[in-house]
């Protein structure tokens, strides 16, 4: 996907003239922020916490190709067939081999944003395969042809009217807008559609390296389904989404669906450990799982590494102030809000996702909530350092920091400078700012304003001071 | 080699050059010396956890029947009459044949199916996505989230927890441990024998709120829940 700074822009511009946009957000970030605020507090010690969980995170990704290894040979030994893939092409490339091999023509899908990550979705239904998503959400923005907005609400951003409508357009019929009917259509259509799906496709909250297994997380039990009833069980995760044993995968899970939804446990949580075993009159025949790479591996040995500690519990963007405004779809990744700002151009570049890191406010909050304590806010600062060194700034932002530079380390011009802005800005100014700069500095007042410079700068104060 | 061989190898040794050292083999994790889920349950009596699983069900739209052995026919049947039952699917496991379940749905009108392998398997899904009813025990309950934890596997079928409309788990209160880490702990200690293929962790009714964070339950698993805690 190709973006450029004007689609940004546009995006942005578009997001904040959305009315409904500016409605749901905020409505959306409140009730799962409080949530996430009420269990915290109920833990009474979640510093502690948070400090084990990053802890944990940090060993494995530490002794990530160990742990990776651990958990292929478990998922082999119980005959499972395991599929690397470096790049999201390889992913699509391996799935659509496997739906070849077993002539599917469905597939049911439980939410993935791996999936989403690597467009599966598009590529599948490009072979001609019927592709279904699950998760309501899901279901509601693939029946609106959109993307997800937020990484555990993927459809915040549509109103039950919209969804009323869509749902209608599939039932030739028309339907209330009322939660329940809305609901009760979706458990009956979808349930045709497990029922007589080839292929369940989900993706994987964690694996568990010591057994091969495969957690997934779900208040709907459309994960369940999606594993349950079809015969051939694909799970696709990211590298990084492994934990040793299920001693550690309880402190995930503890903080996974606290730091979510404030909920102290989700409605399911299931482990696959394997396809049916003799005896079993349920589930599928054959389990396989795509291990895909797609870029995390880069940030590995960087300023970075923390990014991949990430368990995708969606607390940052529903504290982000940046994200309140704009919503999800403004960010154009796949990933939203603080996260999306620090992965998105680590795993695709900074061409395309320049401007994210530039979409906060560094006011912190995002640190602050993170269950597994990734330094949000300084990984978007290294982002802002990155691009300026890799030539990112755009040319007279540039050229004013080269001249700031010179001045800075040239005391005498330094003086001069100060009393010269001091007496040249002042007449711009307006209650002690200034909302229009002249030349260069217009780029930094198109969008902030400066404070007016004072009549006496620090260093003559400071000369001043010591001679009294 | 073979070329999954050859992949493996190539995609974890670019890890370990990333990460800037040697490949590693068989690390284990360390003992974790925080323990911050202990103050959730120290110094908590059995009674006490008891009430927390109870409760805990109660605030998720989930009644829990504390009985004695004596009051299960007749608890049974004023769950089967409260959720209008006709048909229901049960697990072929000894705890519920001992509480003669098939009997007692009988004599309360309800035609119940065994998940065994006297029907093909075929049958058994097609009755699980029909009856009203699915019936479970498990091996744990926790306290701190009122969660129902089972292994599945030969006459415990996943399905029967998952495509009725109201689904019924009855433990003994022997069952109920403090929290999530005495049934991770529980699945630590069988990794070496080898798990079954699924294992289920049950807090409550399925729910959603994807539609404007609007509260709706029963969107995919069973939307009623119901929990008889056997006292010994």
């Amino acid at each position: 996907m190709t973006l450029n700074s004007i689609d940004f822009d546009q995006r942005v511009d578009k997001a904040l003239a959305d009315p409904i946009l500016k409605q749901a957000v905020p409505f959306a970030q409140d009730k799962l922020r409080n949530g996430r605020n009420t269990a915290a507090d109920q833990l009474g010690n979640i510093e502690e916490w948070r400090e084990l969980a990053a802890e944990i995170r940090k060993h494995t990704i530490d002794n990530l190709d160990s742990y990776l290894e651990e958990l292929v040979t478990n998922v082999r030994k119980s005959g499972g067939f395991v599929h690397f893939a470096e790049k999201d092409s390889d992913a699509v490339d391996i799935i659509k081999k496997i739906a070849k091999d077993k002539e599917a023509k469905t597939i049911i899908k439980s939410k993935s944003m791996v999936t989403e990550e690597i467009h599966l979705n598009k590529h599948l239904e490009a072979e001609g395969l019927k592709v279904v998503e699950s998760d309501l959400g899901e279901y509601i923005i693939q029946l609106a042809n959109e993307t997800p907005s937020h990484l555990i609400a993927p459809a915040i951003h549509k109103t039950r009217q919209q969804v009323s409508a869509l749902f209608s357009e599939v039932a030739g019929r028309k339907l209330s807008d009322e939660t329940t009917e809305l609901c009760a259509f979706a458990r009956e259509t979808l349930r045709e559609e497990f029922l007589q799906a080839d292929i369940g496709i989900s993706g994987c909250n964690f694996a568990v390296a010591e057994s091969g297994s495969v957690v997934l997380v779900s208040n709907e039990g459309n994960a369940r389904l999606t594993t349950t009833l079809p015969k051939v069980h694909i799970a696709v995760m990211g590298l990084e989404r492994i934990v040793p044993t299920w001693n550690e995968l309880d402190i995930m899970i503890s903080m996974l669906t606290r730091s979510a939804t404030g909920q102290k446990i989700s409605v399911y949580v299931t482990g696959i450990n394997s396809a049916r075993q003799s005896g079993d009159l349920d589930g599928p025949e054959e389990f396989h799982l795509v291990i895909l790479d797609n870029g995390r591996s880069n940030i590995l040995g960087t300023a970075y590494q923390e990014a991949l500690n990430c368990i995708r519990c969606g607390a940052c963007l529903n504290v982000c102030p940046v994200y309140r405004h704009v919503g999800g779809h403004a960010y154009g990744g796949v990933y939203s809000g603080p996260i999306g700002a620090v992965l998105m151009p680590l795993l695709e570049g900074y061409d395309d996702w320049k401007e994210l890191p530039h979409a906060s406010s560094l006011c912190g909050a995002c640190t602050e909530v993170c269950p597994v304590k990734i330094p949000l806010h300084d990984l978007l600062i290294e982002h802002r350092k990155d691009e300026v060194d890799q030539g990112y700034a755009p040319l007279p932002e540039k050229m004013a920091f080269k001249g700031f530079g010179y001045i800075n380390s040239h005391p005498a011009l330094y003086d001069k400078t100060v009393k010269l802005s001091s007496t040249g800005l002042g007449v711009l100014a307006k209650d002690g700012y200034i909302t229009k700069g002249p030349g260069m500095l217009g780029g930094w007042t198109d969008i902030r304003d400066l404070p007016q410079p004072k009549k006496q700068s620090f260093r003559e104060w400071w000369a001043k001071e010591r001679k009294e | 080699m073979t070329v999954d061989q050859l992949n493996q190898e190539k995609f974890l040794t670019n890890i370990s050059s990333r990460l800037g050292r040697e490949r590693r083999s068989g690390v284990k994790p360390p003992i974790w010396k925080n323990k911050p889920y202990l103050h959730l349950y120290e110094g908590k009596t059995n009674e006490d956890l008891i009430e927390q699983f109870i409760d805990n069900l109660q605030l998720l739209n989930t009644n829990v029947d504390r009985i004695t052995r004596q009051e299960f026919e007749v608890t049974l049947a004023k769950v089967l009459k409260d959720f209008e039952v006709n048909s229901a699917i049960s697990w072929d496991n000894p705890f519920l044949h001992d509480l003669d379940l098939t009997s007692l749905l009988t004599t309360n009108g309800v035609e119940n199916s065994i998940w065994n392998n006297s029907v093909s398997e075929d049958e058994l899904k097609q009755r699980s996505a029909k009856v009203d009813l699915g019936i479970t025990c498990a091996d744990l309950g926790l306290a701190e989230t009122g969660t129902v934890v089972f292994m599945n596997g030969e006459g415990r079928g996943r399905m029967v927890s998952l495509l009725p409309p109201f689904y019924l788990c009855i433990l003994k209160e022997s069952q109920i441990v403090p929290r999530i880490t005495q049934a991770m702990e529980h699945i630590h200690a069988k990794v070496p024998t080898g798990l079954p293929a699924c294992i289920n962790f049950i807090t409550g009714p399925s729910r959603t709120a994807d539609i404007e964070m609007d509260l709706a339950l029963g969107v995919h698993g069973p939307g009623k829940v119901h929990v008889i805690l056997l006292r010994e």
